[in-house]
């Protein structure tokens, strides 16, 4: 047994048996080698299949847009309507509309004999 | 996976004293890993791999003290909750003059860690070799950070000692 050997480190020691493991890695035969890599694939096949970030905030994005479509065409489509009623409603309610629709023979011939006269 | 597969496989090897053991079950530790964490950050797989590789190798430490009735009649007579199946795994029989005869540096440090304590040599490999951290190793062991330096400790001195009469 030489000095150097007596006089061992912690840190050599260490070292030593690092470098050593790193070679019994490196001498690993082919056919455990690949079996190896089999086993990884094969767990890899097996992991489930989950959505991404990125697709998940595209789905989201979406389907705020659409539902922010909705929301605007609806709102719109309400305001028509209303305008539309408010005119029915003065249409209706106005008296002397109605009274030229009921009196409009007369009103006809009151203009014909103004022409005239 | 791929940096760490092949260290794994050596680790399960060590502790297996088998070939097709160890590479059952880092398949299976693989297996589990890619089902249940795939979604964890990078980072965290090599530590939860070697968490459930851990577990595995004393799952099956302690299957095979099951079947072994001087093993369970061991167990019986130890606190059940204290009970460490790795502790009480099988060492490597060969005394120090089997060194001699081992000429390869390899050779001679797989005797080595063979023949130390299971415990021990978790620490070590976990410690040394895979360059984890107390905290992370306690984890994987499932034990205090003072085990992990006591067991790392006495490997380093384990080691030191046997390289120092032996080569």
């Amino acid at each position: 047994m030489s000095t150097e050997n007596r006089n061992l480190t912690d840190e050599n020691v260490v070292s030593n048996v690092c470098d050593a493991l790193d070679d019994s890695v490196n001498r690993i035969d082919a056919e455990t080698s690949q079996r190896i890599v089999a086993a990884r694939q094969a767990a890899l096949a097996k992991t489930p299949k989950r959505f991404s970030m990125p697709k998940i905030f595209a789905a989201t994005a979406t389907a705020l847009s659409i539902f922010i479509a909705v929301i605007v065409v609806n709102t719109q489509l309400n305001q028509n309507l209303e305008t539309e009623s408010v005119e029915a409603i003065e249409l209706i309610a106005s008296q002397d509309t109605i009274e030229l629709y009921e009196e409009l023979e007369f009103y006809t011939w009151l203009v014909e004999e103004d022409v005239t006269g | 996976m791929i940096s760490v597969e092949r260290r794994a496989f050596r680790m399960a090897e060590m502790s297996m004293r088998n070939r097709e053991d160890a590479l059952d079950i880092v398949q299976d530790a693989m297996m589990q890993l890619a089902s249940k964490y795939a979604n964890k950050p990078a980072e965290q797989w090599a530590p939860l791999f070697y968490r459930i590789l851990n577990n595995r190798i004393m799952d099956f430490h302690r299957r095979n003290t099951t079947q072994s009735r001087w093993r369970v009649w061991f167990a019986k007579n130890d606190d059940e909750e204290g009970y460490d199946p790795l502790e009480h795994a099988a060492n490597e029989s060969l005394g120090p003059s089997d060194m001699v005869d081992l000429e390869d540096s390899v050779e001679r440090v797989d005797h080595l860690l063979k023949k130390m304590s299971p415990r021990q040599r978790q620490a070590f490999l976990l410690r040394a070799w895979e360059g984890m951290d107390v905290a992370e190793t306690a984890k994987i062991m499932k034990c205090s950070k003072g085990s992990v330096k006591t067991h790392y400790s006495r490997a380093v001195h384990f080691l030191r000692e046997q390289l120092q009469e032996n080569l």
